[in-house]
């Protein structure tokens, strides 16, 4: 019986001509297209500059900002109206205002107290952005006067001991954001194809009429639901795979950890997502209501499972309600895989919370499938 | 006339009908909104700094408390052995491992000089990033009081003086709250519209209306309404919930911001409905919607990645999701308080957006089957 189950299922499947074509394509776009958008990376802060001193001091100041890489220097405004008009209207990320004096500030030798004529501003609408935006500006200002100081000011520092401060970053060297990213959008792929799949199967079923044929039939419901399942594990496998054998012909990157873990995990997580969907439909009346709840918890799962921001910066109470998210135990063990080779002693936790939930979603589903209406 | 307004009263029953929809694309935003409102956060609290060195050294206790001082930092656990610290990194205990050499007081007052190592997990960049800012501020300020101890005068100050503008608190909510709603008005919106007609034509009773004299311009308009009565409720709810839960301030025109919302809706709503009337199966619809919508907007509308760090190539087609257009304007009237002038660009393409796109789909709306 459960090969003939199974035969009806993958022929559902492969009838509808867009299933297998958004099988082939999801991946591609996973991969191809959204690791280049997923950068929090602060770069081309959009820089205006007033410069009120109009010394070559400062003409040398402003150049150093420009080719430090940072930023994208605007034209020169003429008053601090017109670069704060280019800041609302949003043109403008940081402004840099260079008061009259600046020259004679650098060359007198009397320093102690007096503040330096430079002002930063900075548009913070966007948090980090506006804060490392401040630091680069920061530095960038204070390297300049101190090399323009000379010696003075470095002298009586260097007598008094210094830290030597190393620091470097493990696991990902470069800070590369597309390695970070990859393995959570892998996870992103799957639980969306094998979240809405599922949902829409077996209401559809409802609305054709079609699910009466089988209500009729002695099959039971642990195995109808779990016939359902499969064709969902198998996409799962084909896209977890096509994506890592992408992301290492594009991009180089190459799974640190056991691809068995990688299978073990991806297991686990079609087992809650799909019996979660299968779940859904069940409780729906009608196809669009299956689609709202769906994507109601898929972009609860997604975005509040650290893969956008990290979980430590949730509220408390929001911290909670992530335990019972399986997208946080399936990223947080792909990123271990993939980035830290971490095996199943470290991320043994993260598969029992899948497990758990995968038996909880699962018994409900079989539970909540009434073969009579 | 009388037949426009029998075709109205036809759509709302449509949607009376069906209840549950109905309620759950009213709790929806109001649910997510929250979740996300105070969930979405780059801000690091707590971060956890594991420490391997020698606790009973001068130096390291100083920076050991002033680590535990700072709001955004907290001491783990100390090691002696640096495989611990490796440990616990891989395993995401801790997020920053400071290693101090042996003898670090006697060599900093003796040698001048002596090391410490800062080692975060890199494998998130940015709070990665973030972390080790925080760590090298506690370091310099800890070396900061050592010298002026040593030297007994205050240093000069070469730092600008530093303005932030719009949001001095650096709220992460400023910047998420106004994505958010922009994502969640424009999916609820195109996923509502996106059956409404491709329904019909499965059930067969679009030939019923097509039969009847009212032009498919009349019938489309009449097909948009109580949806856009739906998302006029939501947009109030979740704009109220922004402003008095999350706290984002209305610091400009909330009129201005009233008009943009509609046009955004207008053309959200036109997304959905070009979406139905293209699909055959009202399954194909919800897909396209569902998922064809979800992951670009997400990604590429600047919610959570700024768009200016995208390449140029992504940039441009980023330019076609109307939420984008949307979210830089609720940041500019909402946070940044600013008058028409400013958001006069970003509105006339969401104006030429929505006029497009209810024109196309009244253009491809067939009225023979």
């Amino acid at each position: 019986m459960w090969k003939y189950l199974l035969k009806k299922e993958f022929k559902q499947f492969f009838r509808d001509p867009g299933m297998p074509r958004m099988v082939m394509v999801f991946p591609l776009i996973i991969i191809l297209v959204f690791p280049f958008a997923a950068n929090m990376e602060v770069r081309n802060i959009r820089l205006a500059v007033v410069d009120n001193d109009c010394s070559d001091q400062s003409a040398l100041l402003i150049e150093k900002c420009a080719s430090s890489g940072y930023f994208k220097l605007l034209s020169i405004a003429k008053s601090p109206a017109e670069a704060q008009k280019t800041m609302d209207r949003g043109d403008a990320d940081a402004i840099l205002t260079i008061n009259s004096g600046f020259a004679r500030y650098l060359e007198s030798s009397l320093r102690t107290g007096d503040p330096i004529p430079v002002g930063i501003k900075v548009n913070t609408v966007n948090g980090t952005r506006g804060s490392i935006g401040a630091q680069y500006l920061n530095t960038c200002v204070s390297s300049f006067i101190a090399s323009a100081i000379g010696g003075i000011g470095g002298a009586s520092v260097a007598g008094a001991g210094q830290f030597e401060i190393h620091d470097s970053f493990r696991y990902n060297p470069n800070m590369d954001y597309k390695v970070f990213m990859i393995p959570a959008l892998i996870v992103i792929a799957i639980t969306m194809m094998c979240g809405f799949l599922p949902a829409l199967n077996i209401v559809s079923e409802k609305e054709r009429g079609t699910i009466e044929q089988i209500n009729v039939t002695p099959v039971r419901k642990t195995t109808f639901i779990i016939c359902k399942m499969i064709p969902y594990v198998a996409v799962a496998y084909y896209m977890v795979f096509t994506c890592l054998l992408l992301a290492w012909l594009v991009f180089g990157y190459k799974c640190q950890g056991s691809y068995l873990d990688i299978v073990i995990f991806t297991f686990a997580h079609i087992l809650v997502m799909a019996s979660f969907g299968l779940l859904v439909s069940n409780y729906s009346e009608n196809a669009q209501q299956a689609m709202f709840v769906i994507w109601f918890f898929s972009m609860v799962f997604m975005l509040m499972s650290g893969i956008f921001t990290p979980v430590e910066s949730m509220p408390k109470w929001a911290q909670v309600i992530t335990y019972a998210n399986p997208l946080r135990y399936f990223a947080e063990a792909m990123r271990a895989i993939f980035l830290k080779g971490s095996s199943l002693v470290d991320t043994w936790p993260n598969l029992l919370s899948l497990l758990g939930l995968g038996s909880i979603t699962t018994t409900w589903a079989i539970l909540s499938y009434h073969k009579t209406a | 006339m009388k037949e426009i307004f029998a075709f109205i009263r036809k759509e709302f029953w449509h949607i009376s009908r069906d209840r549950r929809t109905t309620l759950i694309v009213l709790v929806m935003p109001v649910v997510q909104i929250l979740l996300f409102g105070f969930a979405i956060s780059t801000e690091v609290h707590n971060a956890v700094v594991d420490i391997v060195g020698d606790t009973t050294d001068p130096i390291v206790r100083n920076v050991m408390s002033r680590i535990e001082g700072n709001k955004y930092l907290s001491i783990g656990e100390i090691h002696d052995m640096p495989s611990q610290a490796e440990a616990r990194l891989r395993k995401g205990r801790a997020k920053a491992v400071l290693f101090f050499e042996r003898d670090f007081d006697k060599k900093f007052n003796s040698d001048g000089k002596a090391v410490v190592r800062i080692v975060s997990d890199g494998a998130d960049p940015n709070t990665a990033q973030i972390v080790t800012g925080y760590i090298q501020g506690v370091l310099q300020s800890e070396q900061l009081a050592l010298t002026e101890e040593m030297i007994g005068q205050g240093r000069v100050s070469m730092r600008p003086n530093l303005q932030l503008m719009y949001n001095p608190a650096m709220n992460s909510s400023y910047n998420f709250v106004p994505g958010v709603m922009g994502l969640i008005l424009m999916l609820i919106c195109s996923m509502m519209t996106a059956v409404s007609i491709v329904r019909e034509k499965e059930m067969g009773t679009l030939e019923l209306v097509l039969v009847s004299p009212v032009k498919p311009f009349w019938i489309i308009l009449s097909k948009l309404t109580p949806y856009l009565v739906l998302s006029i409720i939501n947009y109030v709810s979740v704009l109220l919930l922004a402003h008095y839960v999350m706290g984002v301030p209305i610091n400009g025109s909330i009129t201005l911001l009233s008009l943009a919302s509609l046009i955004f809706v207008g053309s959200s709503l036109g997304l959905g409905l070009l979406v139905s009337v293209i699909s055959k199966t009202q399954q194909t619809a919800m897909l396209l919607c569902g998922m064809g919508l979800t992951m670009p907007t997400m990604m590429l509308s600047g919610i959570i990645f700024p768009c200016e760090s995208m390449p140029v190539a992504l940039q441009i087609l980023s330019d076609i999701i109307p939420a984008k257009w949307y979210i830089i304007i609720v940041k500019r009237i909402m946070i940044q308080g600013v008058g028409a002038q400013a958001i006069a660009k970003e509105l006339a393409v969401l104006s030429c957006m929505m006029f497009f796109l209810l024109g196309i789909s009244i253009k491809k709306f067939k009225t023979r089957l």
